[in-house]
């Protein structure tokens, strides 16, 4: 723990758990449709920062490197040692393709909110007819 | 090597099928056109569903590359017979609920309808077919969201509105939930191939190529997965704590998508808790001590859903309503069936997810037609009388739900699950399955009596003329159930190939050499 590196993320990985508490806290506890949306952002940017620091998982020690090779390296080696080093670029894949997801998703849940709008003239949850969101 | 085009070919057919449809919307004003083209869409898609299934008989897994990379490096698709078979029946009901739609829907955006549910077969097909956890998340994506906005159809009624985005954002949430177990499952395993996962959850010790070993405490990360992703599969199969979603937005949804609903939407949460505790992380994996617990908790929620489901829907007054509730009870008992964690009790579980999502779809499918003329009340139904082949139908659908008719599919369904919780011992469960089917029994008697009650006033409606299309599908499903039924008794050879999709869900080591090409 006295190493800066796995204090910080000791600290991010805590402050990503509580963030998804009090996203889920927002989304299911407030009444209005606009602060649950916002809140749902929240709760699912913080999924993908999770998936982030996923990728830096085998880089305890030390800096990472880019998984970027920007030279035709001379020597095999130090092909190992990027791939060692580098940071796991997988996730930041697959948190690419759940933005573009969630981003469909929240449009249409945006355009909804604003046809509820319209119907209701007000963006809270009704209480009568079909309960709260739970 | 077992690759096969079809395989990889249907989701994006079915996808690319849909999202042209926007763009020929442009050039074809022409409403009748749609409704062809979304019909021809999901025969082939049909067509080529049986395909995969034909060769998935055989005893092979097909497996498709994309991009043809090997397996722990791309994504690949990967089909045992339990996914054919339950691809099939969904690709079975898009069919006969776009036949449907045909009749039922009209609106000046139908092109837009018919692009999501062309859309809706698309995820669950995707979800049933694909053998990568995190493509997975993006089938399951697409086939909520199809869900939220075939929900919101009617967007003039704000009932709709309102109901769609309340499953939208718990929807939301649970999909999310499952995209953190993919995440923690590639953090620890370094990769996102079931198979692989599959392999490596069993001998720890494995490195594959690509892929390399597993990394920390694979039981502890395991056990978190678990835990989320079956949060979502319930949420998705509509299982009791989480089943509030099904009567909220499956009524305001156009009928031919409620129909839908069982088939593609529940399918796929059922279908998720087999591949998960079953294939992935199945008998002798290192959360093994974990999973019999798993199963003994989902096992219990089932009974609760099968009882909740029985005794609520006797006070519905809404026809729609009522057939939700029906689902959430059947689905219970299928999940009772599943999480014996035998293969009989699989077997069975296939079993009664055919015969509920035939009969459930052919009950909506004949209140549609009441609906239609006389609102979504109960009474509506006695509208029906008038018509001959709709009753027959809707009594048979009823019927087949009860289990009483040694001639449906869903007596069979009930008494192999009876079969399968008295194999382990599970006299409980068979009691609930008994009671529950008892308490739902009064629920469908007093539907089959508001068949015999006056008609109420009927509204005039230029559809209610011509009802060929509806006739065809009912018939269809009647058909299939009367044969699925009969086959059970008279054909030994439908039972074993029932039996053998229960069990390729438990051979991991067959899927694991297929997809892994070992």
């Amino acid at each position: 723990m006295s190493d800066p590196v796995s204090l910080l993320f000791t600290v991010l990985i805590l402050s990503l758990v509580v963030n998804i508490g009090i996203s889920l806290y927002g989304v299911f506890t407030r009444p209005s449709l606009v602060k649950k949306f916002i809140s749902l952002t929240i709760f699912s940017d913080t999924l993908n920062s999770f998936a982030i620091a996923l990728g830096f998982r085998r880089v305890v020690e030390g800096y990472p490197s880019i998984a970027v090779l920007a030279s035709i390296p001379e020597d095999v080696s130090e092909l190992a040692v990027v791939a060692n080093t580098a940071v796991d670029p997988v996730p930041q894949a697959l948190v690419l393709t759940a933005i573009v997801i969630g981003l469909a998703v929240y449009m249409f849940l945006a355009g909804l909110i604003v046809m509820y709008y319209r119907h209701y003239r007000t963006t809270h949850v009704r209480p009568a007819g079909g309960g709260s969101i739970e | 090597m077992n690759k096969l085009l079809a395989v990889g070919l249907l989701p994006l057919f079915l996808m690319g099928s849909a999202f042209v449809l926007p763009g020929l919307s442009l050039v074809v004003k022409n409403q009748k056109f749609y409704r062809v083209y979304a019909l021809a869409v999901s025969l082939i898609g049909l067509t080529i569903a049986s395909t995969v299934f034909l060769e998935t008989l055989r005893g092979e897994v097909v497996t498709y590359w994309f991009g043809g990379f090997r397996p722990p490096l791309g994504i690949i698709y990967i089909v045992d017979l339990f996914g054919a078979t339950l691809g099939l029946l969904s690709m079975f009901i898009l069919v006969l609920s776009i036949a449907y739609s045909n009749w039922m829907v009209r609106s000046r955006s139908e092109y837009l309808y018919y692009t999501f549910m062309l859309s809706l077969g698309a995820g669950s097909i995707g979800c049933l077919y694909t053998g990568d956890i995190f493509n997975f998340f993006v089938m399951l994506e697409v086939l909520s969201l199809s869900a939220y906005v075939l929900v919101s159809f009617y967007r003039d009624n704000p009932k709709s509105i309102e109901a769609s985005i309340r499953y939208a954002l718990v929807g939301m949430v649970a999909t999310s939930l499952y995209l953190l177990a993919a995440f923690i499952i590639y953090g620890s395993y370094g990769t996102l191939n079931m198979a692989d996962v599959a392999l490596k959850s069993r001998h720890p010790g494995v490195s594959t190529v690509y892929s390399g070993g597993v990394f920390g405490n694979i039981t502890f990360s395991s056990a978190i997965a678990i835990a989320l992703s079956v949060w979502t599969f319930t949420f998705k199969a509509a299982i009791f704590p989480n089943h509030f979603w099904l009567p909220d937005a499956n009524p305001e949804a156009p009928t031919p998508v409620s129909a839908l609903f069982v088939a593609v939407i529940d399918l796929i949460g059922a279908y998720g808790i087999v591949r998960f505790l079953f294939t992935i992380f199945g008998d002798g994996s290192v959360v093994d001590a974990l999973r019999y617990d798993i199963l003994f908790v989902l096992h219990l929620l089932g009974g609760l859903s099968a009882v909740v489901g029985a005794l609520l829907l006797l006070i519905q007054t809404d026809v729609k309503k009522f057939i939700a509730y029906s689902t959430i009870s059947h689905m219970g008992l299928a999940f009772m069936a599943i999480t014996v964690g035998t293969e009989r009790g699989l077997a069975a579980a296939i079993l009664q997810l055919i015969s509920n999502s035939l009969s459930e779809a052919l009950l909506f499918y004949t209140s549609g037609v009441a609906i239609v003329a006389a609102g979504r009340s109960i009474e509506s139904i006695g509208y029906l009388r008038k018509r001959k082949l709709e009753s027959a139908a809707f009594l048979i659908g009823l019927l087949n739900l009860f289990g009483i008719i040694p001639l449906l599919v869903g007596f069979w369904s009930k008494v192999f699950m009876f079969m399968a919780f008295l194999e382990v011992g599970y006299l409980s469960s068979a009691i609930v399955l008994v009671t529950s089917t008892g308490i739902s029994g009064i629920g469908y008697v007093k539907l089959m009596n508001s068949l015999l009650r006056e008609t109420p006033k009927a509204r005039e409606d230029s559809r209610l003329g011509n009802t060929t299309a509806v006739k065809l599908v009912i018939a269809t499903t009647v058909i299939t159930l009367l044969a699925l039924g009969i086959s059970v008794v008279a054909l030994p050879r439908f039972m074993s190939i029932v039996s053998e999709a229960g069990r390729a869900a438990v051979d991991y080591l067959a899927y694991v050499r297929a997809a892994l090409g070992m």
